[in-house]
């Protein structure tokens, strides 16, 4: 198992190179000077041309790159121009904000489609199969920053049921202490309900909105791979055997059709970092999302890279999770080579 | 004395979108305790269809209608899902063709026969493990205590169907219906599982039907034959009526398709023509078509004709079986 998961590792080693190749040569072809950017509004031509020195961006392209290669061995990401700060440093600091939204919208979307597709696959024709696949292809009709836009404005601008978008915490409670950089988390340990319950509000509209876009394949996945499974043979062996109804559906059906739905989870995982970056937008969510959008706005190349090849990294560990998950779940994968 | 199992012109039609498909037409039959029926005809000829409704496990799009459908006392045509079910298992249990994908793969063997027995012999956890074990031993699957915790894919496929006959007979049913249980064995594994399965259903003196298409295979172990073709059970009797009295025209082809062991491959013979396709409307003999003995009066209502207490037929041309 231990092997499995080294090779694992080391196959993903050339995406990896090749991420950071992809990413040095697309950031640099993009237009607009970050020396001028960085040197302010009223720079002369020296005082850019000395910026540039001072960057090494007056270097030729592959030597540019090596010192980049170089930097990134001893994990350093580069230096932000709008932040001032290393971009491994900014990354950390925002990386549990993305992380906590994006989880609690994983479970929003596994909560409801799961549930609703077993359902749907279980009476296939009900109003609960209409149901299904009406939530499905509307989750999957409207852009998740539309869905976020709507829902702010009947939550929190009709109904005020919300509080107001404008990022993790409203300012007037305290910042937990950081444990696991997930405030609702943190301050459940630091015993702030108040504060656990303020963090929590501010997540549910952002969560909903990212979890929707996660809901429809996640459903549609549950119903199809349900039916497949009640269809196949040992089901049928099954209700020969004369097993329970509630045991064929759950302990014979439910955990076979679970199979596929854990693979495609490292990919809804991904899939959601990526939205991310325009729901954060739209929530104020100090994120790496946001990061991003502002990076490549502002050509900050070092940011721009850094938030690339941390999403690769990710990527691949969401994907080596996933595998090890499977290997836990279904026992014929353990043997595979 | 009463049989086991009494089947009284059972016909069942699906429902596609091509149109209605008339899978079984009229089959009777009736199974005695203790006896071994072998259901052969070639394939599509109804003899699964046969035992799936038997069981009641068609599905959703099957129309099944039945005059009398009783087993072991129970009326399957008036049963609620909830009595069918409680029979399953207990009183009727079935074998399938492939058993390796009619296992679940991604639990193990020796669980899925304490599953059986946890609610057929209400057993709590740990005795319905024991109970299990002792089902694997009694199968001679070697070392059972260790493949109690085997998956399917670790096991050979004759090894699968015997898990699946020590979970077939787990629960000590009364009827077992065993569909192709060898097809897709080889020889030697194929004479070991059916020996099997004789020498667990006569200590237990359950009933049997075993579907196959290899004649030579199933004139060994059964007693009696019915004969299908195209959703019509053509004939039957005793092993002796059909191997040596053969009445029907389609049964004397089929044995004449059946290799024996001194035939040469030029002694066989095909069966002309194919199956009718069973969503048209169809004659009322579903043969006459391929028949080399059809006559103006086969076109009438198809008879059921007693030859002897144990034999029947089912035609106009009854012993007209071309030597």
């Amino acid at each position: 198992m231990i092997k499995l998961i080294a090779k694992r590792f080391l196959s993903a080693l050339p995406s990896l190179i090749g991420v950071i190749i992809v990413t040095f040569v697309i950031s640099h072809s993009l237009p607009g000077d970050p020396a001028a950017y960085f040197a302010g509004p009223s720079a002369t031509a020296e005082s850019i041309a000395e910026t540039k020195a001072r960057l090494g961006l007056d270097q030729p392209l592959p030597v540019q790159f090596v010192a980049y290669v170089g930097d990134l061995m001893q994990g350093d990401l580069g230096r932000s121009f709008n932040s001032g700060q290393p971009v491994l440093t900014d990354l950390i600091r925002r990386l549990p904000a993305s992380f906590e939204l994006t989880l609690y919208a994983l479970v929003f979307a596994i909560v409801v489609a799961v549930p609703l597709g077993l359902w749907a696959a279980v009476n296939p024709g009900s109003w609960i199969d209409h149901l299904c696949r009406g939530t499905v292809t509307a989750a999957a009709a409207f852009p998740s920053f539309f869905t976020a836009l709507v829902l702010i404005f009947v939550f929190y601008y009709k109904l005020g049921w919300a509080p107001s978008p404008i990022g993790r915490l409203a300012i007037y409670f305290p910042l937990p202490p950081t444990i696991t950089g997930f405030f609702t988390i943190d301050a459940l340990i630091a015993g702030d309900f108040a504060t656990a319950r303020a963090a929590l509000g501010q997540l549910i509209l952002p969560a909903i909105s990212l979890g929707l876009f996660a809901l429809a394949p996640l459903a549609r996945m549950t119903r199809a791979s349900m039916i497949g499974v009640l269809g196949s043979d040992f089901i049928t062996t099954a209700k020969a055997g004369g097993l329970p109804r509630r045991t064929i559906l759950w302990t014979y059906g439910f955990r076979n059709a679970l199979l596929p739905v854990v693979n495609i989870l490292g990919m809804i995982f991904s899939f959601l970092l990526g939205a991310n970056v325009l729901i954060e937008q739209v929530f104020g969510w100090p994120g790496i999302g946001s990061y991003a959008v502002e990076a490549v706005l502002t050509s900050d190349y070092a940011a721009i890279q850094g938030f690339v090849v941390m999403m690769a990294i990710l990527y691949i560990l969401l994907n080596l999770g996933v595998d090890i998950l499977n290997m836990i779940v279904d026992p014929r994968v353990r043997y595979d080579d | 004395m009463t049989p086991l199992l009494d089947i009284q012109n059972l016909s069942v039609d699906f429902a596609t979108r091509d149109g209605t498909v008339h899978a079984l037409e009229n089959v009777s039959f009736q199974l005695a305790r203790g006896e071994t029926m072998g259901l052969v005809g070639e394939s599509g000829s109804g003899k699964s269809v046969s035992a799936y409704a038997v069981m009641r496990l068609l599905g959703g799009s099957a129309r099944v209608r039945a005059d009398r459908m009783i087993s072991g006392g129970v009326d399957l045509l008036t049963a609620t899902d909830a009595e069918v079910a409680a029979l399953r298992g207990k009183r009727m249990t079935m074998i399938f063709q492939n058993a390796r994908s009619a296992l679940n793969p991604i639990r193990p063997i020796g669980q899925q026969i304490a599953d059986v027995l946890r609610v057929h012999r209400a057993m709590p956890r740990r005795a319905a493990k024991q109970a299990a074990i002792a089902a694997l031993a009694e199968v001679r699957i070697p070392d059972p205590e260790r493949r109690y915790h085997a998956y399917p894919f670790e096991l050979s496929g004759g090894m699968c169907q015997r898990v699946m006959i020590a979970l077939a007979f787990a629960s000590e049913p009364e009827l077992l219906i065993a569909d192709e249980p060898t097809t897709g064995l080889d020889v030697t594994t194929q004479a070991v599982i059916m020996d099997l399965i004789r020498e667990k259903s006569s200590q237990r003196r359950m009933s049997t039907i075993l579907i196959t298409h290899d004649l030579t295979l199933a004139a060994e172990y059964c007693d009696r034959f019915a004969v299908m073709h195209a959703g019509h059970v053509v004939e039957q009797g005793t092993t002796a009526d059909i191997f040596e009295r053969a009445a029907h025209p389609y049964t004397g082809l089929l044995m004449k398709a059946t290799p024996h062991g001194a035939s040469n491959l030029s002694d066989l013979a095909a069966i002309p023509g194919s199956l009718p396709d069973l969503r048209r409307d169809l004659p009322p003999c579903r043969f006459v078509h391929r028949c080399a003995h059809s006559a103006p009066a086969c076109a009438a209502a198809l008879p059921r004709v007693p030859l002897e207490p144990s034999h029947e037929v089912s035609c106009h041309m009854p012993w007209k079986v071309s030597a």
